[in-house]
C-alpha cells in the first residue's frame, strides 16, 4: 500500500476549480449526483424536520428572532447560512406561501407521531436543501483529496463515488432535508486540520460544527485529549500548548453566535435542555426501546436528567479511553493518519451506540470516517458502509413507508393526493402479519447497531466479518 | 499560519455578519388604533386601526369584546413528574417552554413557573393567579373543593384534557363524585376526520385558536346546561362537541380545553395549546362578558386600514385587539380600555 499523508492531498490541488474538479473522470459523477439531488429535492421531504426549518426561516425573515418560539431547538448556525438562500427565495415567493397546513394529514400525524401536518413548498424545499447539496459535494471532495493523498487517485475517486452517489447520503440531504452533512463535513475538516497540526483551525472548525449540531463536541474532546497525549510523547509541554490552541479555536468559533446569546436568552436553555421526550431506540444499544417504550418512558421520566448525565459520563469515559489508545499508537506501530481517523470512527460509533436515540441521518457522522478507513480496512470497511447504508434506508422507509416523504409532491402537484398518502400510511402503520412495521424498523436498527458495535472490535472478533467469512466459505463450498 | 489566520478571520467575519443580520429587529409591524364609545344602556363601540407597511404579506385579525375585569396574573403550570400522568411530563414541559417563549417575545411581562402537587395545593389556598392543569392532578375530593373555592374567589383555572379539572364530576369518570354543585361535564374521544363537520365559534375564529384537533372534546349540551360558553371549535359527531369552553365560577373563571396535549404539532401539541393560552390570556378573554366583534383581513405588504362598529351591552371595560393571525410575534396589540375614561 502506497501511504502518503492528508497534507499532500490538500496542498496538491491548484485553485478552487482544481479542487472542485480534480480529475476529468469525476465530472460525470459530480453531474449525475447533482442532477439526482436537484430532481428530487423539491418534491420530497420529512415534514417533521422541515417544519422547524420553515419556522426558523420565516422568523428570521420576519425579524422576530430565531428562538422567539420553542420550535427550532438546534444551535443557530444552520439558519444563519440558510438565511441568504431564503432571503433570495422571498424575492420570488412570499414567506406566507412557504408552506401550508393540510387538515387531512392531522389524523395520520396523530397516529404515527412523526408527521407534521404542514407541507412546505417545493421551492422552499429546494432552497433548504441547496446548502446541504453543496455540503454533500464539499464532503465528497474533501474525502477525495484526503484519500488521494493517503493512497492514490483511483482510491480517492472510489471513495468519492461511494460518498456522493451513496443512496443514504442522497436521502438524508435531498429527500429528508436533514442537515447532518454540514457538521459531519466540519468534523472531517477538523480532523484534517489536526492531521496537519493546525490545532487552532482544528478547534475553530470543530467548534463551528458544534454550532450546527452539538455532537462535534465529542470529537473536540477526543482531539483535545489526543493533542495532550501526542505532545507529551513528542516534546514535554507542547501537548498542553496544542490542546490550548484547540480550545482557543473552539472559543473563537463561538464568537459567531454572540449576537444570539445577547438577543435570545432562551437559546442555551432550548438547545441544551429541550430534548423532547426521553426516547430510546434507533441505531444505538437501546435499539429494542420501541418494544418497551411506554413502560421505559414512564419508568425513566422522573430520572431523565440522571439518565442523561450517566450516558454523558459513559460517553466521555469511552472517548478518553479511545484517545489514550490512539495516543499510544507507537506501541502498535500504527500510522498517525490511520490512528487518528480510526479514533474518530470509534468515537462516533461509541457516541451513536450510547446516546438514547441514533437516527438514520446520524449515520452520516460515521460514514466519512469509514470511507477513509477503506484505504486500510478495504473490504471490512466496505461491508460496514454497505450495511449501514442499507439499514439506514430501510429504517427511514420502514418508519412510515415511503409515502411519508411524498407530501410535497402530493400537496403541490396533481400526481398524488394528500388524502391517499395519508390513507396508505395509516394502512401501513396498522397492518398486521409476519413482518410488521415494528419488526422492520427494529430489525434494521439492530443490524445497524451491531455494525456500529463491530467497528469497535478487533477484526478477529468482528461479527460482521465472521458472518461474511462464513457466507464466503459456504459460497465457495457450494461452487 | 498566515493563510490559516486569514481563513479563520474570513469565516468568522462572514458568519458573524450572518448572525447579526438574523437577529430580531425589534421594530415589528406598527399599529395605530382609535376607539370611541357612545351610549346609555347599550354601548356603541367604534374602532379604527391602521397597520403599517411590512416586508411581506400579513393576515390581520382585529376586534373587541366587553370584559368586566382588567387583571394580569402570574401563571403556574402544574407539572406531574411522579403522579397519575407521569408520561405527560415531557409534553407539559414542552407547554411550559412554548408558553414562556410566546409570552416573552410579546414582552407581556407575565411570569410563568411550574408547580408540583404540593405547590398546587398551596396556590389554591393563596391569592388570585392563573393556574394551568394539563393532566389529572389527583382524585382527591379535598383538592377539588379547594380548587373550586379558589376559583370562586377570583382565580383563573385552565384545565387541558378530561380529568384535569379537579372539581369536575365527569359523567364518564366513576373514580369519585363530588358534591352536587360540582360541574358535571362529559368529555368524549374526538376523531378529527380531516376537519369534516367542524365549525369555529366566534371566539375561536376571532382569536385564531390553534388547538383544532384535541383527542378529547367536551359535550356542548353539558357546557350550555352548566351556564358555560363555547369558545372553541364545534364538531358534529352525532352529538356536538367542542374543543374549548369557558365557565364563570363565582368571581373566577374556568376554561376547560379538550386535550390532552399530544401529537401532532400545529393542531394538538404543546405549541398549539401555548398559542391558544397566549392569545386568550393576553386579550383578557377569561373576563369576556358580551359578544366578540371582529374582522379578518388578508393583506399584502402595504398599509392596511380597517374599522369596526357595533352596539354591545353596556360595559365599563372593553378589550381591543389587533394581531397577525399566523405569526403573532410580528404584531400583537391588545389593550383593555375603560369606556368611561376614554
Amino acid at each position: 500500500m502506497a501511504e502518503g499523508s492528508g497534507d499532500s492531498a490538500i496542498e496538491g490541488s491548484t485553485g478552487l476549480i482544481g479542487y472542485i474538479f480534480p480529475t476529468r473522470s469525476l465530472v460525470p459523477i459530480i453531474l449525475i449526483g447533482l442532477l439526482v439531488r436537484l430532481a428530487i429535492a423539491p418534491w420530497m421531504s420529512w415534514t417533521y424536520d422541515m417544519y422547524p426549518f420553515y419556522i426558523a426561516s420565516v422568523d428570521t425573515l420576519y425579524e422576530t428572532g430565531l428562538y422567539s418560539r420553542a420550535i427550532f431547538s438546534y444551535p443557530p448556525l444552520f439558519p444563519v447560512i440558510l438565511y441568504p438562500f431564503v432571503l433570495l427565495l422571498s424575492l420570488f415567493l412570499d414567506p406566507g406561501s412557504f408552506g401550508a397546513v393540510h387538515p387531512s394529514m392531522v389524523d395520520v400525524a396523530g397516529l404515527t407521531g412523526m408527521i407534521t401536518p404542514f407541507v412546505t413548498h417545493p421551492a422552499f424545499n429546494l432552497t433548504v436543501k441547496l446548502p446541504l447539496i453543496i455540503a454533500d459535494l464539499g464532503m465528497g471532495l474533501m474525502l477525495f483529496h484526503l484519500v488521494r493523498g493517503i493512497r492514490d487517485e483511483a482510491w480517492g475517486s472510489r471513495v468519492f463515488i461511494l460518498w456522493f452517489l451513496n443512496p443514504l447520503v442522497i436521502w438524508v440531504s435531498s429527500v429528508a432535508g436533514q442537515f447532518d452533512v454540514i457538521p459531519a463535513a466540519l468534523v472531517l475538516a477538523g480532523m484534517i486540520c489536526f492531521l496537519r497540526n493546525r490545532y487552532l483551525l482544528c478547534g475553530f472548525v470543530l467548534g463551528l460544527g458544534a454550532l450546527f449540531k452539538v455532537y462535534p463536541i465529542y470529537i473536540l474532546l477526543f482531539v483535545f485529549a489526543l493533542a495532550i497525549l501526542e505532545g507529551k510523547r513528542l516534546i514535554e509541554g507542547k501537548g498542553l500548548r496544542n490542546a490550548g490552541s484547540i480550545v482557543v479555536g473552539a472559543i473563537a468559533s463561538a464568537v459567531t453566535v454572540i449576537p444570539f446569546l445577547v438577543s435570545s436568552p432562551l437559546m442555551l436553555d432550548f438547545v441544551f435542555r429541550r430534548v423532547g421526550t426521553l426516547n430510546f431506540g434507533g441505531f444505538s444499544l437501546w435499539f429494542a426501546g420501541p418494544l418497551v417504550i411506554n413502560e421505559l418512558t414512564s419508568l425513566l421520566v422522573p430520572y431523565g436528567v440522571i439518565v442523561s448525565i450517566v450516558l454523558l459520563i459513559a460517553s466521555i469515559l469511552v472517548i478518553l479511553s479511545i484517545a489514550v489508545r490512539c495516543g499510544s499508537r507507537d506501541a502498535s506501530g500504527m500510522d498517525r493518519t490511520k490512528a487518528i481517523m480510526l479514533g474518530g470512527a470509534l468515537v462516533i460509533a461509541a457516541v451513536l451506540l450510547i446516546q438514547p436515540v441514533s437516527n438514520p441521518q446520524h449515520l452520516l457522522w460515521i460514514l466519512p470516517f469509514l470511507l477513509v478507513l477503506l484505504t486500510w480496512w478495504e473490504g471490512r470497511a466496505e461491508r460496514k458502509i454497505i450495511l449501514l447504508t442499507v439499514c439506514g434506508l430501510l429504517y427511514f422507509i420502514g418508519l412510515q413507508s415511503i409515502c411519508a416523504f411524498l407530501y410535497p409532491m402530493a400537496g403541490y402537484t396533481h400526481l398524488l393526493s394528500v388524502e391517499a398518502l395519508s390513507d396508505h400510511i395509516v394502512s401501513y402503520f396498522t397492518a398486521g402479519g409476519l413482518v410488521t412495521r415494528r419488526t422492520w424498523v427494529i430489525g434494521s436498527a439492530m443490524v445497524g447497531a451491531i455494525t456500529l458495535l463491530s467497528t469497535l472490535l478487533p477484526e478477529r472478533l468482528d461479527p460482521i466479518e465472521r458472518v461474511w467469512g462464513y457466507l464466503r466459505r459456504r459460497w465457495k463450498g457450494g461452487d | 499560519v498566515e493563510t490559516e489566520r486569514s481563513i479563520l478571520a474570513t469565516i468568522l467575519l462572514l458568519l458573524l455578519i450572518g448572525s447579526v443580520l438574523a437577529q430580531p429587529s425589534g421594530s415589528g409591524i406598527g399599529v395605530d388604533i382609535s376607539i370611541d364609545f357612545e351610549g346609555d344602556g347599550t354601548l356603541t363601540v367604534e374602532m379604527n386601526y391602521t397597520v403599517s407597511r411590512s416586508g411581506y404579506s400579513k393576515s390581520i385579525g382585529a376586534g373587541f369584546f366587553p370584559v368586566d375585569v382588567n387583571r394580569t396574573d402570574e401563571i403556574f403550570i402544574f407539572v406531574d413528574k411522579h403522579g397519575v400522568n407521569g408520561s405527560m411530563y415531557p409534553r407539559v414541559l414542552g407547554l411550559y417552554d412554548h408558553l414562556r417563549a410566546d409570552l416573552e417575545v410579546l414582552e407581556s411581562g407575565i411570569r410563568v413557573s411550574t408547580v408540583d402537587l404540593k405547590g398546587l395545593e398551596q396556590i389554591f389556598e393563596g391569592p388570585n393567579a392563573t393556574v394551568i392543569i394539563p393532566s389529572q392532578p389527583s382524585t382527591s375530593a379535598e383538592l377539588g373543593l379547594k380548587a373550586m373555592e379558589w376559583v370562586r374567589g377570583g382565580g383563573v383555572l385552565i384545565a387541558i384534557g378530561d380529568r384535569s379539572v379537579p372539581f369536575f364530576a365527569d359523567g364518564t369518570n366513576t373514580l369519585w363524585s363530588g358534591p352536587d354543585e360540582f360541574l358535571n361535564i362529559r368529555y368524549m374521544p374526538l376523531a378529527f376526520n380531516g376537519g369534516q363537520g367542524m365549525d369555529a365559534s366566534p371566539v375561536a375564529e376571532a382569536l385564531g385558536l390553534r388547538t383544532v384537533a384535541p383527542t378529547m372534546a367536551l359535550s356542548v349540551d353539558d357546557v350550555i346546561e352548566h351556564g358555560g360558553q363555547v369558545i372553541g371549535y364545534i364538531y358534529d359527531r352525532g352529538i356536538e362537541l367542542t374543543s374549548h369552553a369557558l365557565f364563570r365560577v363565582g368571581d373566577g373563571v374556568l376554561i376547560a380545553m379538550g386535550g390532552h396535549i399530544a401529537y401532532p404539532f400545529l393542531t394538538t401539541a404543546e405549541d398549539a395549546v401555548a398559542s391558544d393560552l397566549t392569545r386568550m390570556l393576553l386579550s383578557s378573554l377569561p373576563w369576556i362578558c358580551g359578544p366578540i366583534v371582529y374582522e379578518r383581513v388578508e393583506a399584502d405588504r402595504g398599509q392596511v386600514s380597517g374599522g369596526l362598529q357595533a352596539v354591545i351591552p353596556e360595559a365599563s371595560l372593553v378589550s381591543v385587539f389587533v394581531f397577525e393571525m399566523e405569526n403573532p410575534q410580528r404584531l400583537f396589540f391588545s389593550r383593555v380600555v375603560d369606556t368611561r375614561s376614554s
